[in-house]
C-alpha cells in the first residue's frame, strides 16, 4: 500500500502537468484534468499514510508489485473517464471503461496499442489529456516501481528484488553499491536521453509539444503519438532515423550505457547481446528490403520502411510512418512474406534490462545454445558438456529460469489466441495480438496493424483480455500471475491448518 | 576422413570396400531402406494381380532388383558396431533411401509424373503426412496399395526406432521418461520389441479391416482405410466412405488406438488391464479428444447424432494426426480452426504412431511451468518434476524443453520459408505445423481443406525436412545433421586434409 500510495502520487504529478498543459488549449479538460489531479492525490496520499513499510519476503515482494501496477493502471483511466475521452455514441459506459483501461494499461505498460482510430481521432483530443497519455508510457517505460524505489531510502535489499520483479530480462544488475542509486542512475539515464530526443526532434522540424512528447515515447518505447498518422504525419526520414536511434538506444541494456557515461567504457562491440541484437536487425532490414522491392517498392522506399518498421517492432517501439491505411509503411497490406519475418520481430523484442519488451534477445541466445548443448551431450552421453555463450558457462538455475519464461510464455500465447479467436476475432490477428500484447510492443498484424485501432480487430471483451495480457508481460509474466496465485494458496493453507 | 580410396577388411572378414564411419552408417540405413521398399513393391505387385494387373510386371522386377541388389551390396559394407550418432544417421539414411527409391518406382508406374511430385508423395507416405500431389484417380491396385503400405511402414519404422532407441538415445527427448521402465517391462529384448509391435500392427489392421468389412465397403477398401487409420497416415483415394457414420465409428476408434502408446496397447493385450487404465497419460489423452468433439460439436450448433460423431471423428482425426480427409461443419467460427491446429501441435501419447509434440512432453511442460512459479517464491528450493506420480530426472526435464524450443523454431523457419516463397501467414503456419507434426490436411482460416497441389514445387520441397524430421521424432535427424556437419569439418577444410594426410605418412 505504502509503495503503490507513492506510485500513484507520481501520477498524480503527471496529471497535474498535463492539467497545466491543458490550460493552453482550447479545450475544456482542464476542470477534468485538475479533479483528476485532486482525486489522485488524495488516493495517493491515503494509501501512503495507512500502512508502513515492513519486512519483505519473495511473496510480499510480488505482491506488492503486481498490486502497484494493478492500483496505478485502473487508477489510470480517471483522467480519460472525466474528460470523457473515449464516449461516444452507440456504446455504453462498461465499453468505456473497457477503452479507458485499455488505453491506460497500453500507457503504464509501453506496449503503444491504441483504442482511438477512425471513429474517435487522437487530434480530435486536447493537449492536456495527450500529455497525459504520453507521460503514462514515459513513467512505464522505465519502471513504475524502479521510479518508487529511487525515493525510497528505507528499502536497502529488497528494493533490488524489487526492481528485479519488475525489470524486463533475466534480472538488474547493480550499477552503484546502493540499490536506491541503481534506481536513480537509471531515471537519470533515461531522463536524458528523453531530452537529446526531444531535442534532436525539435531541431528536425517537429513542433515543441510533439517533440517532448514523443520523446517522452520513443525512450520508453511506448509508441504513442499524438497524430492519428503516428511518425507519418511529417513524412520526414530525419525524423524517422532520430526515432529508429532513439529506440536502438533504448533498447539496448542500460547498464552498457551507465558504464559508458560514468567509466568512459565503450563496451558495446564486446557486449554479445547487443551484436546479435544489432546483427538480427540487420539481417530483418536487408531481407525485408529486398522482399518489398521484389514486390514492386522502389529500392529507396523499401529500405526506409522495411528499417523503420522492423526497428520499430524488434524494440517494441511501435510507432507507425504510413500515411494512412493500404499505405507504403502500412505493414499490415504487405506481402506474407515479410509479415511473417515481422511477426518473428514481435516475439523477439531487444536487449536484457532496457526499456523493450519481447522475449529478449538473450532468451532465444540461451535457448540456443542449451540446445546445442544438449544435442551434443545426447551424442556423447559420458562428456560432461554445460551450455556456453560468449565464452562463459551459463549457470544451470538460469537456464532453467529461461526454461520456465518460455514455457509459461508459449502456455499463455495459446491460451491468448484461444479466447480471442473464441471472441471472434481472425487467426493472426489474435496470433499477433496476444504476441504484442504480451510482448508489450504495440501494433500487429491483420486487423490491427500500424494505421489501425484495436477496436476494429478485438470485441470489448477481447480488448480486456489483450490488456491483462500486457500486464502480464510488463512484469516479465510471473509476478502478476503469482498475485493472482498468492491469495489461493493462502486461503488453501489456511485451511489446511484450521483442519 | 570420409571416404577411404582403398579398401580394407571389415570385421566380419569380408572385402569391405566401405570404411568410413559416416558411409557405413549411411550404407548400412540406406540398404535396409531400400530393401523395405523393394519389398513392399513385391507385395504390392502381388496385390496388383488382383485388380488389372497392368502394373505387376513393374512391381516385381523393380521391387526383385532393389531387394537382391541391397542383399548382395551388404557384403562389402563393414559390420562394425555403430556409435549412438552413426545409428541415428543409419535410421536417417534409410527413411531418406526408402523415399529416393518409392519415388523412383512412382516414376514407373505413374505416367506423365515429375520426379518433384514424386518424391513429395513419397515423404508424404513414408512420413505418415496426409498430403498427396499425385492422381490415384485411374491407378490400379498395386499403386494404391504401394502408397497405403507405405504409410504403415514408415509408422512402423518409426514407432520401432523410437522404441528401440530409447536405451541409447536417452528416452527420445524424454518422451519415455516414465515410459522407459513400462517399455522395458513390455519389450524386455530388441528382439522381442520388433515382433511385439509387428504383431500389435498386423493383429490392429486385421481387426479394423474386419470390422468395416461389416460396413459397405469391400475388401480392398476396407483394408486400405484399415492401413491409413492404424499408421496415422490419412491417406484415401475415396474422401466420400468418411461421410457413413458407419465408418466413421470404426475408424475412430481405429485413430484413438493408433494414438495410444504400444506399450498401454501390449499391457491390454496381456491382460494387464488396471496396469494399462491407470495410465495418466492415456486419461489426458481420453480427455482431450472428448473435451475437443464437445467443443467441435457445440460449435457446429447441429443437435443431431451425426454430427457429434462427425466432431468426434475430426477431432480423433486430428489429435492422433491421421488426418483423414472431411469437410468442415457449416457454422465453422474461426476458434475451430485453431483448435484443431492447436490438436495436431499437442498430438498423441507418446510412444504411439502419431507424431505430434504429444501428451507427455506437454505434461512436463505444464510441470515445469509450476516449477518456475514455486521457485519464484522461493528461489533456493530443489523442486523436483513429476508426471503421474512418477519423478522425471532434470536431464530429461531440459530434453523436453529443448525439444519445445527446436520444434518452434522448426515450426517457425519453415514458415518463413513458406512465406516468403508467397504463401499467405495462416496458411504458412498451418502447412509447417501440419507438416512437422506429420498431420494434415491443410485447412486455411474457415477450416477449409486446401491441396497441397496448389503449392508451388519448392513450396513442397519447403516441407519435406519439416515431414521427415517430425516422423523421426526430431532426435535422429538432428543428430544425424550435427553428426555430419562435425565429421565433414576436416573435409571441409582441404589445408587441414592435407596436412593431417602429410602426418600420417611420416
Amino acid at each position: 500500500m505504502h509503495m503503490t500510495g507513492i506510485a500513484v502520487l507520481f501520477v498524480a504529478g503527471g496529471v497535474g502537468l498535463s492539467t497545466l498543459a491543458s490550460i493552453f488549449d482550447q479545450r475544456t479538460d482542464f476542470l477534468s484534468l485538475l479533479l483528476s489531479t485532486i482525486i489522485l492525490t488524495s488516493i495517493g496520499a491515503l494509501l501512503y499514510s495507512s500502512s508502513k513499510l515492513g519486512e519483505t519476503d519473495q511473496a510480499s515482494i510480488f505482491t506488492a508489485v503486481g498490486s502497484t501496477w494493478l492500483v496505478v493502471s485502473l487508477l489510470g483511466t480517471i483522467p480519460y473517464l472525466l474528460t470523457g475521452t473515449f464516449s461516444r455514441t452507440g456504446i455504453g459506459i462498461p465499453e468505456v471503461f473497457v477503452d479507458s483501461l485499455f488505453e491506460s494499461v497500453s500507457g503504464f505498460t509501453a506496449t503503444g496499442s491504441t483504442v482511438f482510430g477512425g471513429h474517435n481521432l487522437i487530434e480530435m483530443q486536447g493537449s492536456g489529456i495527450l500529455l497525459y497519455r504520453q507521460l503514462t508510457q514515459w513513467m512505464g517505460g522505465m519502471g513504475i516501481v524502479v521510479l518508487v524505489v529511487s525515493v525510497l531510502p528505507s528499502l536497502r535489499a529488497s528494493g533490488l528484488g524489487l526492481i528485479d520483479a519488475e525489470a524486463p530480462g533475466a534480472g538488474v544488475e547493480r550499477i552503484a553499491p546502493r540499490v536506491v542509486q541503481t534506481a536513480k542512475k537509471f531515471w537519470h539515464i533515461y531522463a536524458s536521453l528523453t531530452a537529446l530526443i526531444a531535442l534532436a526532434l525539435f531541431i528536425f522540424g517537429m513542433g515543441l509539444f510533439d517533440s517532448v512528447a514523443h520523446a517522452l515515447t520513443t525512450a520508453s518505447t511506448g509508441g504513442f503519438s499524438t497524430r492519428d498518422a503516428s511518425l507519418g504525419h511529417w513524412n520526414s526520414i530525419t525524423i524517422e532515423i532520430v526515432v529508429m536511434l532513439g529506440f536502438l538506444i533504448a533498447a539496448t541494456n542500460f547498464t552498457l550505457h551507465a558504464r559508458l557515461i560514468e567509466k568512459r567504457r565503450f563496451d558495446y562491440p564486446s557486449d554479445s547481446e547487443f551484436k546479435s541484437f544489432i546483427g538480427v536487425i540487420a539481417l530483418g532490414v536487408l531481407i525485408i528490403t529486398l522482399l518489398l522491392n521484389q514486390s514492386g517498392f522502389s529500392f529507396g522506399a523499401a529500405l526506409r520502411n522495411a528499417s523503420f518498421n522492423v526497428v520499430t517492432l524488434a524494440t517494441s517501439g511501435g510507432y507507425g510512418n504510413a500515411l494512412g491505411s493500404g499505405e507504403l509503411g502500412d505493414f499490415a497490406s504487405w506481402p506474407g512474406s515479410t509479415q511473417m519475418l515481422l511477426l518473428v520481430f514481435i516475439v523477439l523484442g531487444g536487449c536484457t534490462g532496457s526499456t523493450a519488451g519481447g522475449v529478449k534477445i538473450m532468451r532465444f541466445r540461451i535457448g540456443l545454445a542449451h540446445a546445442y548443448s544438449i544435442l551434443r551431450s545426447m551424442r556423447r552421453p559420458r562428456a560432461l558438456i554445460q551450455a556456453r555463450m560468449g565464452g562463459r558457462t551459463i549457470p544451470d538455475s538460469l537456464v532453467e529460469r529461461i526454461a520456465g519464461f518460455v514455457v509459461v510464455y508459449g502456455m499463455l500465447v495459446v491460451i491468448g489466441v484461444f479466447i480471442l479467436t473464441a471472441l471472434g476475432s481472425d487467426l493472426l490477428t489474435s496470433l499477433s495480438g496476444t504476441f504484442s500484447a504480451l510482448g508489450n510492443i504495440g501494433p500487429g498484424l491483420g486487423e490491427i496493424g500500424p494505421t489501425s485501432s484495436f477496436v476494429d480487430g478485438f470485441s470489448a471483451p477481447g480488448r480486456l483480455v489483450l490488456l491483462i495480457f500486457m500486464l502480464i508481460g510488463r512484469l516479465e509474466i510471473f509476478p502478476m500471475l503469482l498475485m493472482f496465485v498468492l491469495p489461493y494458496r493462502s486461503s488453501v493453507e489456511a485451511l489446511k491448518s484450521k483442519k | 576422413m570420409i571416404f577411404s580410396l582403398f579398401p580394407k577388411r571389415g570385421d566380419s572378414g569380408n572385402i569391405s570396400y566401405v570404411n568410413s564411419p559416416i558411409l557405413i552408417a549411411a550404407s548400412r540405413g540406406g540398404l535396409v531402406g531400400i530393401s523395405a521398399a523393394g519389398l513392399l513393391a513385391v507385395l504390392s505387385g502381388l496385390i496388383d494381380l488382383t485388380g488389372s494387373g497392368d502394373d505387376t510386371a513393374v512391381f516385381l522386377i523393380f521391387g526383385t532388383l532393389t531387394t537382391v541388389s541391397c542383399a548382395y551390396l551388404t557384403r562389402y559394407i563393414s559390420a562394425k558396431k555403430l556409435t549412438r550418432s552413426e545409428t541415428f544417421l543409419a535410421v536417417t539414411s534409410g527413411f531418406l533411401f526408402c523415399i529416393l527409391c518409392s519415388s523412383f518406382l512412382y516414376l514407373l508406374v505413374i505416367e506423365k509424373e515429375n520426379f518433384g511430385n514424386a518424391f513429395f508423395e513419397s515423404t508424404a507416405a513414408f512420413t505418415t503426412t496426409s498430403l498427396t500431389v499425385l492422381d490415384f484417380g485411374i491407378s490400379g491396385r498395386g499403386v494404391i496399395f504401394y502408397r497405403t503400405s507405405s504409410q504403415l511402414l514408415g509408422s512402423f519404422a518409426a514407432l520401432l526406432a523410437a522404441v528401440m532407441l530409447v536405451p541409447i538415445s536417452a528416452d527420445n527427448f524424454g518422451v519415455g521418461t516414465p515410459g522407459r521402465a513400462t517399455t522395458r517391462d513390455a519389450f524386455p529384448e530388441k528382439k522381442k520389441a520388433v515382433k511385439s509391435i509387428l504383431v500389435i500392427y498386423l493383429v490392429s489392421t486385421s481387426l479394423l479391416t474386419l470390422i468395416l468389412l461389416i460396413t459397405e465397403l469391400d475388401y480392398f477398401e476396407s483394408l486400405l482405410l484399415a492401413i491409413s487409420a492404424i499408421s496415422t497416415g490419412g491417406f484415401s483415394t475415396n474422401t466420400g466412405y468418411f461421410k457413413n457414420s458407419a465408418v466413421q465409428l470404426p475408424l475412430i476408434i481405429g485413430m484413438i488406438a493408433a494414438g495410444t502408446s504400444v506399450v498401454v496397447i501390449w499391457k491390454l493385450a496381456s491382460r494387464k488391464i488396471s496396469s494399462a487404465l491407470r495410465s495418466s497419460e492415456l486419461h489426458g489423452y481420453l480427455l482431450l479428444i472428448a473435451g475437443a468433439a464437445i467443443l467441435l460439436f457445440l460449435w457446429a450448433d447441429e443437435s443431431t447424432a451425426s454430427s457429434l460423431t462427425k466432431a468426434l471423428f475430426i477431432s480423433v482425426a486430428s489429435i492422433s494426426t491421421t488426418g483423414f480427409h472431411i469437410s468442415s461443419f457449416n457454422n465453422w467460427p474461426i476458434v475451430a480452426a485453431f483448435l484443431l491446429l492447436l490438436l495436431v501441435t499437442i498430438g498423441p501419447m507418446s510412444l504411439s504412431n502419431g507424431g505430434g509434440f504429444q501428451i507427455h512432453r506437454l505434461r512436463i511442460l505444464l510441470a515445469v511451468s509450476v516449477r518456475e512459479m514455486v521457485r519464484q517464491l522461493h528461489p533456493r528450493a530443489v523442486v523436483k518434476i513429476s508426471v503421474g506420480g512418477e519423478s522425471i530426472k532434470e536431464e530429461r526435464v531440459r530434453q523436453v524443453v529443448v525439444f519445445q524450443f527446436l520444434f518452434t523454431s522448426i515450426i517457425f523457419l519453415t514458415a518463413t520459408v513458406l512465406s516468403i516463397s508467397g504463401i499467405g501467414v495462416h496458411e504458412a503456419l498451418s502447412s509447417s505445423i501440419t507438416a512437422l507434426t506429420t498431420a494434415g490436411p491443410i485447412r486455411n482460416v474457415d477450416g477449409v481443406i486446401i491441396g497441397v497441389s496448389s503449392f508451388s514445387m519448392g513450396e513442397r520441397l519447403a516441407l519435406v525436412p519439416a515431414m521427415l524430421a517430425g516422423r523421426l521424432y526430431l532426435l535422429p535427424v538432428l543428430i544425424s545433421f550435427g553428426y555430419l556437419l562435425s565429421e565433414s569439418r576436416d573435409f571441409l577444410r582441404p589445408r587441414r586434409r592435407v596436412m593431417h594426410a602429410l602426418r600420417s605418412n611420416k
